[in-house]
């Protein structure tokens, strides 16, 4: 894949000379759109401008067809059963709590987590915990942040009902042995969610194959519209599950008395739904299977490598996550002893217009854990050239010469 | 102490941008803050150091250094300086208002307000003039007096004040401003005669003889002076 014909299609990056460098090192909190995306959403606007799965007229029809579209091509990207298994959310935290408040875990029953989830796979555990008295137990990562399989597995021996772990962190890149932690946890009578925000832009997921019973994702980190997200649930859970969030298009029929639910995915997608997000998700799905995860990860490999060996010498600096890049996908998260973050990220906007996330990332319990103020995250994805990550590298080592 | 100067900086900023007003809402709110003894959490002063260094570094990393290195000490430094140039400037104002020039009168630095300084020539101190007659010799009733010596506003006026007094008097410091006042708003004429009231004042008489006489264009300008502010001041040979 040529990387500077992929560049042209998104059209944030058209350097037209005239305004500062774009250098965007920030997709793990929200990616590029490709102009494919962008037209799709405006396709919506322009001329399907209806509400879908309603009306008769030809504009509703059209937008009922055009969602049934999108969400084959998500079925048929995460290589689930039946597209009724994909749910449309509006994130992956919209996901998981989908799951927690619909799947009727009871007092004492155990969630595990790990120790660096995201607080969208953390908080919603910890209300549940406060609401309905289930156990909320954690499992500690090895001291360079890998996952630590053997104390998961001594973990599940304690009336686990669910597992719940973020498929890549979001804090280091690492991901979890997904397939071994799914049967492990299986054979202990546990179900298994994946939170897969940070995993579905950058590798290929198999659902079938993986047998994970539900995932969650969200489209703005893998080319899609802010606002649309997935959940995907194997249906015969789907369909024991009662929705939380509940009102319009989610009943086939209701009296003053009672109603009659649809359904999945219909009866867990309450209310008229996000039109152009899901068109532009449908759009998402088809433009990274154009572009390939082999590409997409190589290109991450060789950025973080290069990365990596060019910020590891300098002085004071601590990497997040284990030193291998090879194990950190397209994240590099580093910080600096008695140097703000923030004021890193700052600078690296100012002088090179490098942009990059700083601070606690979502995953404050990791950080209050370990002391540590916070860091500076840098992501890359398929669209990021060396040149970039040259210049992220060589303005980070002038800033650590000032500071 | 970042805060305001950043505040009243990004306050004129703000005129020209929209980005700027941003930040000075921002640094207003933490000035508030700082005022009341509440900590500034917003991190406003972080964010602003971040930009000048990130600014300052793609020029030249040592001064980049430098700035971090003193950057509490380089903002007290200006906030004195600030402190300082708007005293300054007050001062300039009040003189402005007072003398006609910025720097005070009779000085001839420039004064903005006054370009061309036509509010504060300072005029020749060679010339000799030669005192004929003092005015205490002359006979004082109006009716015989030649007034014509004497320093005359608006002569052409048929409403005439004669104004006798001295520059050392309470009460004709007091009168002075209000007849002048007069003169202007109801186009009469003033004759001025300098009335020794004290021994001490009468070299006063022959300043206005010889100013009346050398720089009659001026006379009025000096006299409004001579009435202005203190009467100390007229006891300093400097100032006269």
């Amino acid at each position: 894949m040529d990387i500077s014909k992929i560049r042209k299609d998104f059209p944030i990056l058209k350097n037209d000379g005239s305004s500062k460098p774009l250098i965007y090192l920030d997709t793990a909190c929200q990616s590029l759109r490709p102009q494919a995306v962008i037209d799709a959403i405006n396709q919506y606007y322009l001329h399907d401008s209806a509400c879908g799965g309603r009306s008769m007229h030809r504009l509703s029809a059209q937008v009922t067809h055009r969602v049934d579209q999108s969400r084959t091509a998500v079925a048929k990207f995460f290589h689930t059963v039946k597209k009724e298994e994909i749910i449309f959310t509006r994130n992956t935290t919209e996901g998981i709590n989908l799951v927690a408040n619909s799947l009727g875990l009871h007092q004492g029953d155990v969630v595990l987590i790990s120790d660096k989830e995201h607080n969208s796979n953390l908080i919603p555990w910890q209300m549940l915990a406060k609401k309905t008295g289930i156990i909320l137990k954690i499992v500690p990562s090895l001291p360079d942040n890998t996952f630590d399989l053997p104390t998961f597995e001594k973990l599940l021996a304690d009336n686990v009902k669910l597992v719940s772990f973020g498929y890549t962190s979001n804090l280091d890149g690492v991901s979890i042995p997904a397939v071994e932690v799914i049967k492990k946890a299986h054979r202990s009578g546990a179900l298994v969610m994946l939170d897969a925000a940070q995993a579905a832009p950058h590798r290929a997921i198999d659902v079938k194959s993986l047998d994970v019973d539900f995932l969650a994702l969200s489209g703005h980190k893998m080319l899609g519209p802010s606002g649309i997200g997935i959940l995907y649930g194997k249906f015969a859970l789907l369909e024991q599950m009662t929705p939380f969030l509940v009102g319009g298009d989610t009943v086939a029929s209701s009296t003053y008395d009672s109603c009659e639910f649809l359904p999945a995915p219909e009866k867990f997608e309450a209310g008229l739904q996000d039109y152009a997000g899901i068109y532009g998700m449908g759009a998402a799905v088809e433009y990274l299977q154009k572009v390939g995860f082999e590409f997409i990860q190589k290109q991450e490999t060789l950025l973080n490598e290069f990365i990596t060996s060019e910020i590891i010498s300098l002085p004071g600096i601590k990497m997040v996550g284990p030193a291998d890049p090879k194990l950190r996908g397209g994240i590099v998260d580093f910080f600096f002893d008695g140097i703000d973050s923030h004021r890193v990220a700052l600078m690296l906007d100012q002088m090179a217009g490098v942009m990059v996330r700083s601070g606690q990332h979502c995953v404050h319990s990791w950080f209050h854990s370990h002391q540590i103020k916070g860091s500076v995250r840098a992501s890359t994805y398929f669209y990021n050239t060396l040149e970039e990550a040259e210049i992220f590298t060589s303005s980070l080592q002038k800033i650590r010469k000032v500071l | 102490m970042f805060c305001i100067i950043s505040f009243v900086i990004l306050s004129i900023l703000g005129i020209f941008s929209a980005s700027n007003r941003e930040l000075a809402r921002e640094a207003l709110d933490c000035v508030l803050r700082r005022v009341t003894l509440r900590p500034c959490n917003t991190g406003f002063d972080e964010k602003m150091k971040a930009k000048i260094l990130g600014l300052v570094i793609t020029r030249t990393e040592k001064g980049a250094r430098f700035l971090n290195k003193n950057f509490e000490i380089l903002a007290w430094v200006f906030f004195i300086l600030f402190l300082g140039s708007g005293i300054w400037t007050v001062r300039g104002f009040f003189l402005f208002y007072t003398t006609g020039s910025c720097s005070g009168a009779n000085s001839s630095e420039f004064c903005v307000f006054d370009p061309t300084g036509a509010n504060n020539q300072v005029s020749t101190t060679s010339q000799v003039c030669t005192i004929p007659v003092t005015p205490q010799q002359m006979n004082l009733n109006l009716k015989k007096v030649d007034l014509s010596q004497f320093p005359t506003f608006n002569s052409g006026s048929d409403e005439k004040i004669f104004m006798i007094a001295c520059y050392h008097c309470d009460f004709s410091r007091e009168t002075y401003p209000l007849i002048r006042d007069l003169t202007r708003r109801f186009n009469v004429s003033l004759t001025f005669i300098h009335y020794p009231v004290k021994e001490p004042t009468d070299r006063f008489s022959k300043l206005s003889y010889c100013v009346n006489k050398i720089s009659p264009e001026k006379y009025w300008t000096y006299n409004d002076q001579m009435f202005v502010g203190e009467k100390t001041r007229l006891d300093n040979a400097a100032y006269i």
